[in-house]
């Protein structure tokens, strides 16, 4: 019988929406992803004139705070990363020009780089930086919803932070090792309903052997999509596209590939969400430390934006010196120590519980991605409750997106208006439930992995359960209590 | 010029046009809007953000000119220049994050405080400008 997702979606279910031709022909223009990040351009060059002079400190009536930490966050968490993996990335205008000056140029396709083009360092090549810097960025986040300006600078930082990492560093390494969002995004994308794999894998395989490479002048030891070709780029991402056996965490979704492929052989699938956690490959503690702190921080996130406690707050807003020291502390504390500590615990009970051979850590590791389509649920729960509260305000500032006294649209007067706020803790334990119902499931089938037979699966992955049953008790409290 | 160099360049204009562009229509567009009438941008802070800024402005008497009262403050201002009759029969509340335009015609010269007219923090007394209105 076959695996299937929650029961109902079989694992290895696909539908190739490239099937359309039309579909096919746009992703394979090289001004797709570029008339989009030129659209998203305009919108951060909006944003980031809005950071300087847009206000001073009124967040909810400045159109940078409101279109990045209300809009593209919550769009981001909602619809980008469940429904289409990484799609933002391919779009993001912040990188593009880092890329630009390594293509010297926008559409055309060279064949060599500009730049040193070095390798990223090896002992890097992993998601710690990233947590790091998200973690550091959470920080601010007193004054990244509340201070224009803030936003501002992070924004330019990464802009910077990318075109100087691009003339040092071979293809998209600032997007794959640096960027404080990308982490959080390959981690989540494994739950994303599409991904870009390879048709047939027959055809990769014999691709080397092809008359048809050979005419095209391909270097026989690599794949076009790997080495790129006159139609375009080696993967930016420094992917494997044809490899089968890999996750959409590093995969940029910039549909190079489906430009440089010799035999069309790339499809953009439709999948049952999650199935990338099943895959028992490449897991490791980076990305497990990534799970641990993304749900924690959703939930400091939640007490500091929305929760009863004033003193959280004026903590995070840095009202007084020792009050943001202590919520730095507090906050690294519990998302780097005393949350993956906890769940040790509970990996320790199913190493013993479940008499597996494997190491303790593998079991840690493993079980770790069952966090990850909690952690996502906990993220969308936080941001409906603050789109449907918050989301009027973008009516307005769309008006006036400077505090100049505008009204493009007509509606620079449109009044605070919250939305359905009444339904939003319905939202929010519907959606904590279908995560914890996702969690449980993939849970059983790593522990199907991990453990020798499903006895003992079934005995180890009981410690696992509960500290997730446990968890999401706690958030729909949090949220809804 | 071969076909991909056009495309590149309608490529970079597109991408100047995103970003320069929007920069300089953005400036554009608030020059014209200020050139239906002389405005002058007051800035509505609370004592300890900063006060109004610029806490002094000089008009001349019998020019029409037009006051943007921008409150880039958290909380709701007021603004009322009470020996010109500004802001008293119709109190100018602004919200935060709002702006307020007032049209006048100053026809006496002399020296005038404005005022805010919200209770907007503890220094909310002070929180006062002047208007310095000369001969013609």
């Amino acid at each position: 019988m076959k695996d299937k997702i929650l029961g109902i979606f079989p694992l290895d279910w696909r539908y190739d929406i490239t099937s359309l031709p039309y579909v096919r022909s746009v992703l394979k223009s090289r001004w797709v992803p570029f008339l989009i990040i030129v659209f998203n351009l305009f919108f951060f060059t909006i944003i980031l004139m809005a950071g300087v002079v847009g206000g001073v400190s009124a967040g909810n009536y400045n159109f940078a705070i409101m279109f990045v930490w209300i809009l593209w966050w919550v769009m981001l968490m909602l619809v980008f990363v469940p429904f289409f993996s990484r799609i933002w990335c391919s779009t993001c205008p912040l990188p593009a020009f880092g890329e630009w000056i390594q293509r010297l140029g926008f559409l055309k396709v060279r064949n060599k780089l500009f730049g040193l083009n070095r390798k990223w360092p090896k002992q890097l090549k992993n998601m710690w930086l990233m947590n790091f810097l998200f973690l550091g960025t959470t920080y601010t986040t007193g004054f990244l919803t509340t201070r224009p300006i803030a936003t501002f600078i992070l924004l330019m930082a990464i802009i910077l932070g990318s075109v100087v990492l691009s003339t040092v560093f071979e293809r998209r390494s600032f997007c794959l090792y640096c960027c404080p969002v990308s982490g959080f995004q390959g981690l989540y994308s494994n739950i994303a309903m599409t991904e870009i794999r390879c048709k047939d894998p027959e055809v990769c395989r014999n691709h080397n052997v092809s008359t048809r490479a050979k005419a095209l002048g391909c270097d026989y030891q690599q794949r076009d999509c790997v080495r790129g070709n006159e139609n375009g780029y080696a993967c930016p991402w420094l992917e494997v596209p044809f490899n089968q056996n890999r996750r959409n965490t590093y995969c940029g979704m910039c549909f190079e590939c489906f430009k440089t492929c010799p035999y069309d052989n790339m499809a953009f699938n439709l999948r049952p969400p999650a199935t990338d956690l099943v895959l028992d490959k490449k897991r490791g503690l980076d990305e497990a430390w990534k799970a641990f702190m993304m749900l924690g921080i959703a939930i400091f996130f939640f007490l500091i934006m929305q929760g009863p406690f004033g003193f959280l707050k004026d903590w995070a807003n840095a009202k007084t010196l020792a009050g943001y020291l202590s919520y730095i502390s507090v906050h690294s504390t519990f998302n780097l120590l005393i949350f993956p500590g906890i769940f040790f615990v509970f990996s320790y009970a199913s190493h013993a519980l479940g008499r597996t051979e494997l190491p303790l850590k593998r079991v840690f590791i493993n079980f770790s991605y069952t966090l990850v389509p909690l952690g996502l649920m906990a993220w969308i729960a936080f941001s409906v409750g603050i789109i449907f509260a918050n989301g009027s305000y973008l009516i307005h500032v769309i008006s006036d997106p400077f505090g100049w006294g505008w009204n493009l649209l007509g509606t620079a007067n449109f009044p605070w208006t919250p939305f359905m706020t009444g339904m939003v803790p319905y939202m929010q334990i519907g959606g904590l439930l279908l995560g914890l119902a996702l969690s449980l499931d993939i849970g059983f089938k790593i522990a199907r992995q991990t453990f020798k037979n499903r006895d003992e699966a079934v005995m180890g992955f009981y410690p696992i359960a509960a500290f997730l049953t446990v968890t999401t008790m706690f958030l729909m409290w949090l949220f809804t209590g | 010029m071969q076909k991909k160099q056009i495309v590149e360049i309608i490529a970079g204009l597109m991408i100047i046009t995103a970003t320069a562009g929007a920069i300089a229509g953005t400036f554009l567009y608030e020059d014209m809007l200020n050139n239906e009438r002389k405005t002058i941008v007051i800035l509505a802070l609370a004592l300890e953000f900063g006060n109004w800024s610029p806490p002094e402005i000089k008009l001349v008497e019998g020019e029409p000119v037009r006051l943007k009262i921008r409150n880039t403050d958290t909380v709701t201002h007021g603004f009322a220049v009470p020996e010109l009759g500004i802001g008293i029969d119709e109190p100018v509340e602004i919200k935060a994050g709002h702006v307020a335009k007032i049209d006048i015609t100053p026809t006496k010269k002399g020296t005038f405080l404005y005022v805010c007219t919200v209770w907007c923090s503890k220094q909310h007394p002070k929180m006062v400008g002047r208007i310095i209105i000369s001969e013609k």
